[in-house]
């Protein structure tokens, strides 16, 4: 099994554009080493940790988990992956992600079972795991405070993303709640507007301002507190609102 | 010099777990090229790029780094797309991440992913490094 994260980086340092194999495994994750300068870097944050551009760190750039079926219905001009590689036998089927595997490593951070599915956010240096069920708990959609910054981590449960923003639009504070009782209709207080989890609304009525991406994506727990062992923890403890 | 030990030993013993854990059998028994250089390289339906370490360096070109043949992840190097109406192949229900970059959408259903790990690609110009 995998921890389950997906992440996008874009992989340009210092004007070079660097393309990466798989190391293997270092400490219990994940490495890439990149062709141009043979330096080791990390999955999940994008740090080299070894080589000559050690200290270094790719930007990490939205790329959220959604269903096949709803990001086509809502761009319906993408491009997907050809299957017709020399590897398409590999391409095994069904991927259900979060699951316990008896196989598979179990890490030290006793907190949540291994497996829990987590939303990820990093906001000026510091992490914190969202449990996909404590978000549903939430109604999808918490406001939160990391760093000092004003954040908003939304799940939705349709197309099964998971991702944080910035809740601000022009230095100014948003709050956010889902208006739908049993479903996923994410709004604002301040105008009742409407947003999709991309960020954007879907009403205008902040025009074509969007909501800035924060370094996020949905990870197994054992591979964030991996990574992230100072990570802290979200717990919904009340209904939501 | 010392992790770069341990990675081998760790590889070489199949002690790959965690987020890289491999599913199936090994890359290097895939049909294709038995050379360990082009096991890293591009899919050979791939025609237009250059996988490195062999091409360049029978031409005689500078030559990058030797390729990783540590882990036995195959990354997709520059990979081809199809619309989304050109294919059933992905059902509806199928994880996949999307992005959007310079105006282009793309989708990597997640269980390519989980067999490659890395993409290296490019979108509207702009690369983009894909993993999972």
């Amino acid at each position: 099994m995998k921890c389950s994260s997906g992440v996008g980086f874009d992989p340009t340092v210092d004007g070079q554009r660097l393309t990466f194999d798989v190391l293997g495994l270092l400490e219990g994750v994940f490495r890439m080493r990149d062709r141009q300068t043979g330096s080791i870097w990390t999955h999940l944050d994008g740090k080299a940790i070894a080589g000559p551009l050690e200290g270094k760190r790719l930007e990490i750039v939205p790329i959220p988990q959604t269903t096949w079926g709803e990001w086509k219905a809502d761009h319906s001009e993408t491009l997907v992956l050809d299957p017709d590689t020399p590897f398409q036998d590999r391409y095994v089927r069904p991927v259900r992600i979060g699951v316990f595997n008896p196989n598979e490593a179990i890490f030290g951070d006793d907190r949540l079972p291994s497996n829990t599915l987590v939303v990820g956010v990093e906001v000026g240096g510091v992490y914190k795991g969202y449990p996909i069920s404590e978000l549903e708990m939430a109604g999808s959609v918490v406001n939160d405070t990391i760093a000092g910054q004003p954040v908003v981590v939304i799940y939705d449960p349709i197309s099964r993303t998971g991702v944080a923003y910035l809740r601000q639009i022009d230095g100014r504070s948003l709050e956010f709640y889902n208006a739908s009782e049993d479903g996923y209709e994410i709004r604002d207080r301040a105008t009742g507007s409407r947003w999709d989890v991309h960020g954007r609304t879907l009403d205008g009525a902040y025009g074509e301002a969007r909501l800035e991406f924060v370094p996020s994506f949905i990870s197994e727990w054992y591979g964030w507190s991996a990574y992230h062992p100072e990570s802290q923890l979200y717990r919904a403890g009340h209904a939501r609102h | 010099m010392i992790r770069g030990l341990v990675v081998t030993a760790m590889v070489a013993l199949g002690l790959a777990v965690g987020c890289s854990q491999q599913e199936g059998t090994p890359a290097s028994v895939v049909p294709g090229p038995a050379s360990p250089t082009a096991v890293l390289s591009a899919p050979a339906n791939d025609q237009n790029s250059t996988p490195p370490g062999t091409v360049a360096a029978a031409a005689g070109a500078p030559v990058a780094p030797p390729p990783a043949r540590l882990s036995g992840f195959v990354p997709l190097d520059d990979p081809t797309f199809l619309n989304a109406h050109e294919t059933e192949y992905f059902g509806d229900e199928e994880l996949v991440l999307g992005v959007e970059l310079a105006g282009e959408f793309r989708a990597y259903p997640v269980r390519m992913l989980r067999y490659h790990h890395i993409v290296n690609d490019t979108l509207g110009g702009e690369p983009l490094l894909v993993t999972y």
